[in-house]
């Protein structure tokens, strides 16, 4: 029976995808130290005996022997229920190393059993300890987690070779804090519509060591609805348009959202306000031009998004119309 | 000396109880190829042969007019006294 296998018999409970590690049971010489004591316990009467029946047989006559083999069988008997329940207490006594966390199994009689168990990202120091001449020669001893806040620490006595115990808890924790912080930076990236499961930066990518997916694009961070109306209305927003058609905003296409966006600009000017219904009509914009008013209510002062491209060709029809004052600047949409 | 046969029955009746939990226990709990499977033959085996050979030695053994004995008696035959 493989190790999977004895989780799902032993802690039927266990998550779906949780993948078992390590089965750990008492080292073998706390078995042979139990054996060892129920050997001196019916070793010690049986020498008595023999020295008594020696040198004191006159001891063993008449009702003397059927008390000794009723005391003498429910002495044997009781031997028999030690070793049992020692056996039981030890053999139960399991330690499970899983993907997720850590399954602490403490027997305590036939009757007492509690289950303890520990999410691996409470961890918070691992420590092993081997003590003594036995604990050395035949490598047992302790493990000992600390956890994080209020949680109890985890001990582990008899646990054999417990310095591979300590490095498994500590691998399998990395793991699953990678996995962790991966499964957090997905869940952010899902709640601002970035798409599902996207790495967002080169420590994803060093983390996983596999390739950076596509950065997000514009047809996550636009509005499915909204970017339906932009498209049925092409024309209305040339900027988008023309992006679009040099594919920047074409869906599944790279695009970094840091980087200044070279192909707009924002242009600022101030027109007379008699002639601001002609400028709105031939200037573009990403929804629509922001118009300020200035200290001097016959001016106002307008903001738009433009294709660089087109610059040149707006510029004189914008004078044209009166426009002065003209300022450019490079912009960032985020 | 019925006190001690009845003592007697009562500690094996108890015993098999708390075997049979044990057992139970061992055949829950186990695994295939493990010790459980081994340990289970091994003690009901072991306890099976005390208590046959235990009841087989009390069936032997003479229990019409036996009692306790008393320390007045025991002392002496210990001592080698008169």
């Amino acid at each position: 029976m493989d190790i999977q296998e004895r989780l799902e018999k032993i802690y039927p409970s266990h998550e779906a995808d949780e993948k078992a590690i390590l089965f750990i049971r008492k080292h073998w010489f706390l078995f042979f130290m139990v054996f060892l004591i129920l050997f001196g316990m019916l070793l010690l009467p049986t020498i008595v005996l023999i020295i008594t029946i020696k040198y004191f047989p006159q001891l063993f006559s008449g009702s003397v022997i059927n008390i000794l083999v009723i005391f003498g069988s429910m002495y044997l008997l009781f031997l028999c229920a030690i070793f049992l329940i020692g056996f039981i207490n030890l053999y139960f006594d399991v330690v499970i190393l899983t993907n997720k966390r850590i399954i602490d199994i403490n027997q305590k009689g036939l009757f007492h059993r509690v289950v303890d168990e520990l999410d691996l990202l409470h961890v918070e120091d691992v420590a092993s300890r081997v003590r003594g001449i036995l604990g050395t020669f035949f490598d047992f001893g302790t493990v000992e987690i600390q956890t994080a806040g209020t949680e109890r620490n985890f001990i582990f006595t008899g646990i054999p070779n417990p310095r591979k115990l300590c490095q498994l808890i500590l691998a399998q924790y990395k793991e699953l804090l990678k996995a962790d912080q991966f499964e957090a930076v997905r869940r952010i990236d899902s709640a601002e519509g970035l798409g599902s499961g996207r790495l967002r930066s080169s420590v994803h990518e060093e983390m996983h060591g596999r390739q950076l997916k596509p950065r997000p694009t514009i047809d996550n961070l636009i509005d499915r609805k909204n970017l339906t109306n932009l498209k049925s209305q092409s024309g209305q927003f040339p900027q988008i348009d023309q992006a679009k058609s040099e594919g920047e905003l074409v869906e599944g296409k790279a695009v970094d959202l840091n980087k200044p966006n070279e192909n707009q600009i924002l242009i600022k000017f101030n027109i007379k306000r008699e002639n601001l219904a002609e400028v709105l009509k031939i200037l573009p914009s990403l929804k629509s031009p922001t118009i300020n008013d200035l200290i001097d209510p016959k001016y106002v002062a307008i903001e738009s998004v433009v294709k660089k491209s087109e610059l040149g060709q707006l510029l004189p029809q914008l004078k044209a119309k009166g426009a002065t004052d003209i300022i450019q600047s490079g912009i960032r949409i985020l | 000396m019925t006190i001690l046969l009845v003592i007697y029955l009562l500690f094996l009746i108890g015993f098999i109880v708390f075997s049979i939990f044990g057992l139970y226990h061992l055949w829950k709990f186990g695994f295939q190829g493990d010790m459980c499977k081994i340990v289970m033959v091994t003690y009901s085996i072991v306890s099976g042969l005390i208590i046959f050979f235990s009841l087989m030695i009390i069936l032997a053994l003479n229990w019409s007019g036996v009692n306790f004995p008393s320390i007045n008696n025991l002392l002496p035959n210990l001592f080698g006294g008169a």
